[in-house]
């Protein structure tokens, strides 16, 4: 009985292993981009990843439903960046100018997606986050309302804002602030 | 709708297409620049977005987990291994196993080879990637020139660190396991009912490599399978 017992476990860590494994190769490039423009640095991007799984790992067994990954991980990425601004007082969306310029090699450097770019780490972080969800994960309004735990009208006025400011910034019209004071 | 409708509208969600705003489309040309401008906003915004992940990453995240695990791990497997190798003494005995030689870490190994997930006798998995193999490998010290390795994985055996693989060669699939610290005196055979092969002495421990003992193929060719093996992996010290 304890021989059924011990391998029954084993497989149950097996399964979690499994389900684990498949997790993070299904959803850590999207979460490394997410974190990435919530924290605007690539170390602290991987760290915030390598924490979300760690934590994610613990609570596994607490996830029932696969279709609900994405955005279970999701939050728990937010969670644990409040947690670590909180522990830091630092304003990570405060990435001066140059910091990003010299991070860009990697990217797409036409000037009109760096000054874009540029424009959206300058973008308030309550206007960012949903428009990267949409814009890049492709989530609807009632998701990202569900996953911030505000209304829906809340997150469309957000999202309205955020095009109407980067459109202005690009255009000239605007001088978007670098740190979160336009809440 | 009215234009300034149509606008919070597509500044809201420029993929949406409701049937109110796409009547409000036919009848204004500049709500259908204003919604173009938009989209190609959204587009460059997704391309201002999609910045590169670093390679090996989902590797590096699932060595984090196996490093934080470790300690919880081993208790476990060390309970295991112990529970198993009674089992593999008391169902197959002495007469099945002509490895009898306490360094071959034999029990150990088989023990854990029963615990293998059943999901590997189907042999349709996918190799996994050189990276992934690397990393896993590097752990211990070791290095790997292996292909079509579909499952690779630190695992407590006996006590000790091993590494615990599972490779395809041409069609057939063997278990292969290579505990530190265990040194063999000689190549041991290894026959029971499960597994079919060899346990080795090794520079870097006690290499086995095990056939299914129902795949006849495979158990021709497991000697020739643990001969390049023990070519294939060496101590990274070594290179």
């Amino acid at each position: 009985m304890k021989d059924n017992d011990t391998e029954s476990g084993h497989m149950t860590m097996q399964r979690k292993q499994a389900q684990y494994e498949n997790l993070v190769k299904a959803y850590s490039s999207w979460l490394y981009r997410y974190a990435y423009w919530l924290c605007g640095e690539k170390a602290t991007s991987e760290d915030l990843v390598q924490e979300t799984f760690l934590r994610a790992w613990r609570f596994l067994d607490s996830l029932k439903d696969e279709g609900s990954a994405k955005s279970w991980l999701t939050t728990i990425l937010r969670r644990e960046n409040a947690r670590r601004f909180e522990r830091k007082q630092l304003q990570y969306s405060d990435v001066e100018m140059d910091t990003i310029s010299s991070e860009r090699q990697d990217f797409d450097t036409r000037p009109e997606v760096l000054a874009l770019r540029n424009a959206m780490h300058r973008l308030p972080a309550k206007y960012r986050e949903p428009l990267v969800l949409q814009v890049l994960e492709g989530y609807n309004l009632e998701e990202i309302a569900a996953m911030f735990d505000i209304p829906r009208n809340t997150v469309a006025t957000r999202l309205h804002r955020a095009r109407q400011k980067l459109r202005k910034f690009l255009e000239g019209e605007e001088e978007l602030l670098s740190i979160d004071e336009l809440h | 709708m009215n234009c300034i409708e149509f606008r919070h509208l597509i500044l809201t969600d420029p993929s949406a297409k409701p049937s109110e705003a796409e009547a409000h489309l036919e009848t204004c040309a500049q709500c259908t620049r204003f919604k173009q401008e938009i989209l190609d906003l959204d587009s460059d915004i997704e391309k201002a977005l999609s910045i590169e992940v670093p390679e090996g990453l989902a590797a590096r995240i699932m060595l984090n987990q196996s490093l934080k695990q470790t300690p919880l791990l081993q208790k476990r497997w060390a309970q295991l291994a112990m529970a198993a190798s009674f089992v593999v003494a008391a169902v197959f005995g002495a007469t099945l196993l002509t490895v009898q030689e306490p360094d071959a870490g034999a029990e150990p190994m088989l023990a854990h080879a029963n615990h293998q997930p059943h999901e590997f006798s189907d042999g349709e998995h996918e190799p996994i990637s050189n990276e992934e193999l690397e990393v896993m490998m590097a752990q211990l010290q070791l290095t790997a020139s292996l292909d079509n390795v579909v499952y690779a994985a630190v695992c407590p055996i006996d006590g000790e660190r091993a590494a615990h693989l599972v490779i395809k060669d041409g069609k057939d699939q063997y278990t292969v396991m290579l505990v530190p610290e265990h040194s063999p005196s000689k190549m041991y055979t290894v026959d029971d009912k499960i597994w079919r092969g060899y346990i080795s002495p090794h520079p870097a421990g006690a290499l086995a490599v095990l056939a299914d003992a129902n795949d006849e193929q495979a158990v021709a060719r497991v000697r020739e399978v643990t001969d390049k093996l023990q070519s294939a992996i060496y101590l990274s010290a070594e290179l």
